[in-house]
């Protein structure tokens, strides 16, 4: 198409931006929004509510420290212990199984 | 029900479920119009709805009486659309580069628009198609002036309280959006 012809047809498509009727919405959109409201709800009902927090802090703080209790208590010293005392500990205690004579 | 916007936020602010309703039967043409303007599909709009209005009520608290609240409901729908648009620009662009590597064959938009004649008997429905695309293919905040103005027939002074700039910074943004999608146009018809 020639440039001319292009611009009055572009001229005339741009006329039509104030045409475009309104777009409505859902009637029922909120009733689609509800569901993921109540979850909204009780997250926020969660969220809102400092004493909640502090439980829930309290809690996480007391679980790791019986955690670490637990390994610290446990007898069990290689959990904690690291790679290089591992080695030792095995050296030392190793026993062949066969003498080597000279 | 609720006199003014202070009421209606006081009863957000708590949580009531009923305020809650209120403003979305009192919002939802205007949300679902504006998220339509910038994403020109119905479902897409409706399913961004939604999160603009989950949205309102999860962040009722920072609003705090300086704008109106239709105010700050457009600027929530604008944000959420022009979100989901990069992400959908993403998703073409990745399906352009599989189309490029052979690994799908998706037809291209701009391909499917091309087989529309523009001839003198053109329909206005297949002019709207054809604006709807070029509107696309503007940059954000000139398609957010555009569909503000056309769309939700907003006036200057509103748009300029939505958008957070100057009145003439409107009207100037106003004026090359237009020229913007002119030039746009024209190009598109010298090439069909």
């Amino acid at each position: 198409m020639k440039k001319s012809d292009a611009q009055q047809e572009a001229e005339k498509t741009l006329n039509l931006l104030g045409s475009f009727s309104k777009t409505k919405a859902d009637p029922n959109l909120f009733d689609r929004i509800q569901p993921h409201l109540a979850v909204e709800i009780q997250w926020l009902g969660f969220s809102s509510n400092s004493l909640n927090w502090q439980v829930a802090v309290v809690s996480l703080l007391l679980i790791l420290n019986l955690s670490f209790l637990g390994i610290l208590f446990s007898g069990n010293s290689q959990t904690i212990s690291n790679e290089e005392t591992e080695w030792s500990d095995y050296f030392l205690s190793y026993q062949p199984l066969y003498e080597i004579s000279e | 029900m609720f006199n003014t916007d202070t009421d209606l936020v006081d009863q957000l602010k708590q949580k009531n479920e009923s305020a809650f309703r209120y403003v979305v039967k009192k919002y939802q043409d205007q949300v679902v119009n504006t998220c339509y303007g910038l994403v020109q599909n119905k479902d897409d709009a409706e399913d961004l709805a939604q999160e603009v209005f989950l949205e309102v009520y999860r962040s009722i608290y920072s609003f705090n009486n300086q704008s109106k609240l239709s105010t700050w409901i457009y600027r929530i729908s604008i944000n959420k659309s022009l979100e989901w648009v990069r992400k959908d620009n993403r998703k073409k662009r990745w399906g352009q580069f599989k189309n490029w590597l052979g690994l799908t064959t998706e037809p291209d938009e701009l391909e499917n628009k091309s087989t529309l004649k523009p001839d003198e008997q053109l329909e206005d429905e297949e002019r709207k198609k054809i604006l709807q695309h070029h509107l696309q293919l503007l940059n954000e905040r000139q398609r957010t002036a555009l569909v503000m103005l056309y769309f939700e027939e907003l006036t200057y002074q509103e748009i300029t309280e939505i958008m957070n700039i100057s009145v003439s910074s409107v009207e100037s943004l106003l004026f090359r959006a237009r020229q913007n999608l002119k030039n746009k146009l024209t190009t598109y018809y010298e090439h069909i």
